[in-house]
């Protein structure tokens, strides 16, 4: 038997996600959907310094994971992530940039365009 | 973040406060689930047959060549015993009590669960499911002035209950005492009773302790002590819950 994802939460996010790339044939919701329907232990962890080192300013990011906090962030970067450690999320915004939830970013940018995923 | 309205004894609001942060956790029914059934399992006993039960003969077995099943048999006869397929014998693959019937939750897990369970009591739609029933419109978890906790009789704490509109579910509860189905009936359970409504105080020796404790269904919990268990019987998570002023002050300050 596979057993699938018990967290409703996570498992209506996964859903939506992969409806979202049906309806709108947009690849990307579904790769992050895949990568979301992993083990958690296999799940992507970005740390700041990490986006600090690759990303660029005003970059989109999406983490099919968790942000966690620790290095310095000097970028105005828009992070949309499954989950953030509480300093990552006062690091980013002090930053000048913004954190948001996974859908939160796919209604804002429902093309996905320039959206890269790190991880 | 939600509010609550206080009320007093008589089912007035006296004030409306905002809920403490333990009341936004995120709802995690897997969780509760999985905390609520270890709960249950590390609350049974042991069972099994006395040692040596439908073993305690002298026998042998006479081997072959006598015309006679080659069971094993007593020694000052011919009868056969002790076998589990004799009359009176030992069991085969009885129920033993090394048995370990624990289950372990992770202490984070179990965290969330108790968390996610307390937030489920404040959402009506949740309560109602678990088929509780309570006054339309009365906000939840339903909070009460702190005079509750020095009700000594059981008539006034129903009163009080009545007045602020949630007796219906203890009502509930009367009626829903039923014969329990199965073995249980004949080994001192014999009625089983649904959960009513869960009282949190603050002070374990609060007198409405002994004034609440013997309302069908009804629960009393310190706020401190409280479990995943008691806020989401069997697993389902919304348990109507009453709280005192001051023990929803202690849940503020976990």
């Amino acid at each position: 038997m596979k057993a699938g994802k018990t967290d409703p939460n996570l498992a209506a996010v996964i859903s939506a996600l992969k409806a979202e790339s049906r309806a709108s044939g947009v690849g990307i919701w579904r790769d992050i959907a895949l990568r979301l329907e992993k083990a958690k232990a296999n799940w992507a962890e970005v740390n700041l310094s990490k986006l600090e080192r690759y990303a660029s300013e005003g970059d989109v990011i999406v983490v099919p994971g968790k942000v966690l906090g620790a290095g310095e962030l000097s970028k105005k970067v828009t992070v949309a992530a499954y989950g953030f450690s509480e300093s990552a999320r006062a690091k980013i915004e002090a930053a000048g940039g913004k954190d948001l939830t996974i859908m939160e970013l796919v209604k804002e940018m429902p093309k996905g365009t320039g959206v890269k995923i790190m991880g | 973040m939600s509010k609550v309205n206080i009320y007093s004894l008589s089912g007035e609001v006296l004030r409306t406060e905002a809920l403490p942060k333990a009341f936004s956790t995120q709802f995690r029914p897997d969780v509760i689930h999985r905390a609520v059934v270890a709960e249950e399992a590390n609350k049974r006993q042991p069972y099994g047959p006395k040692p040596g039960a439908g073993a305690r003969h002298s026998v042998s077995t006479w081997g072959k060549g006598r015309g006679v099943a080659r069971v094993q048999r007593l020694a000052q006869g011919a009868k056969a015993a002790e076998s589990p397929n004799n009359v009176g014998g030992r069991r085969a693959h009885p129920p033993r009590v090394e048995r370990d019937w624990s289950k372990k939750v992770n202490r984070k897990e179990k965290a969330l669960a108790k968390m996610s369970a307390l937030a489920a009591t404040a959402d009506a739609e949740k309560v109602r499911a678990r088929g509780h029933r309570f006054k339309e419109g009365l906000t939840l978890p339903v909070v009460i002035e702190d005079r509750l906790e020095g009700i000594e009789s059981t008539t006034d704490v129903l009163a009080a209950l009545r007045n602020v509109g949630v007796s219906d579910d203890i009502a509930r509860a009367k009626d829903g005492i039923r014969i329990r189905a199965g073995r249980g009936k004949m080994r001192g359970r014999p009625y089983r009773m649904p959960r009513s409504l869960l009282l949190v105080v603050s002070v374990h020796d609060a007198a409405v302790v002994k004034g609440a404790r013997n309302l069908p269904g009804v629960e009393v919990a310190y706020a401190d002590r409280l479990n995943p268990g008691l806020l989401a019987p069997g697993g389902m998570p919304g348990r109507l819950t009453v709280f005192t002023e001051s023990a929803l002050r202690k849940i503020g300050e976990w």
